[in-house]
């Protein structure tokens, strides 16, 4: 590894830690509601701007599950977790998706307040909600209560 | 009837019963509307989300202020108040006029509060 890319990773460790000491110090004023609130506002906000970015980037005009699960692995997961840690599966009008990995465990930040999950959560079901017709949206597991994947259940 | 349709009804049943309240909401902690009766002019969602920071913090003040736990919540703004009151997993939120009937409007938040609490408990 290069004496540049040393640093900057270096640099990127000591953002990682800061931004956990926020997190911490955030959570022991204001509450886990306030920041786990927080994060499903900018999941949400994300999934809006992901939902019309993926819509525009493919000139989508119809969404199919199949779309959905292709884009959201490919553009969405895939670049937050590394390639292959995501699945999505159907079954019926039940469509799964499953995250096998955590950035944020990675980088070593404290996951068992699950406020990156709520984070996962407003993102995937607001693009769900906006690509799909979902009726409903339920995390069945979470790495954030040691279970060793995520996974999601979306009804359309 | 779904457990929506009958916490939306309830919501209507407080606001029937005391007039200062304008506008009420039944919410998850992570800030997620449930059911709401809010005004139309009102931003369910910012409200939502608000009202899980308000929780949120306010449960933070009763542990750091007196180790304990939180009760209620009475916002009192210019142009109105706003009460949270916890009801099990979830917050009942009401908005009111100015200057509202304080002691009717926490009395029959109380009683919503347990019917939704029987609502959402969790089946064993």
């Amino acid at each position: 590894m290069s004496e540049r890319l040393k640093q900057r990773l270096k640099q990127l460790k000591f953002i990682s830690s800061m931004f956990s000491m926020a997190m911490d110090e955030f959570n022991n004023v204001m509450g886990p509601e306030t920041i786990q609130t927080i994060f499903r506002l900018i999941g949400e906000r994300q999934g809006e701007a992901v939902e019309k970015r993926l819509r525009e980037k493919y000139k989508i005009d119809n969404w199919t599950p199949e779309l959905f699960a292709e884009k959201v692995v490919n553009d969405v997961i895939d670049p937050a977790v590394g390639v292959g840690a995501s699945e999505i599966k159907f079954n019926s009008n039940e469509i799964s998706v499953i995250i096998k990995d955590c950035p944020f465990k990675r980088a070593g930040i404290k996951i068992g307040n699950k406020f990156y999950c709520t984070y996962t959560e407003g993102l995937i079901e607001t693009i769900a909600k906006k690509a799909l017709d979902l009726s409903e949206f339920n995390s069945i597991k979470l790495r954030a209560i040691d279970n060793c994947d995520c996974s999601f259940l979306l009804k359309v | 009837m779904s457990k929506v349709e009958e916490v939306t009804r309830i919501l209507q049943d407080l606001e029937g019963k005391v007039s200062d309240i304008i506008g009420s909401a039944v919410i998850r902690t992570n800030g997620l509307v449930i059911a709401s009766a809010l005004p139309s002019e009102a931003n369910e969602r910012m409200v939502a989300a608000m009202s899980a920071a308000l929780l949120g913090t306010s449960k933070r003040s009763a542990e750091a202020l007196f180790n304990g736990n939180f009760m209620s919540l009475n916002l009192e703004l210019d142009k109105g108040n706003m009460f949270l009151i916890g009801a099990g997993r979830v917050i009942l939120v009401a908005i009111t006029k100015k200057e509202p009937n304080i002691g009717l409007v926490t009395l029959e938040m109380e009683d919503t509060s347990h019917k939704i609490e029987d609502i959402f408990k969790v089946e064993e």
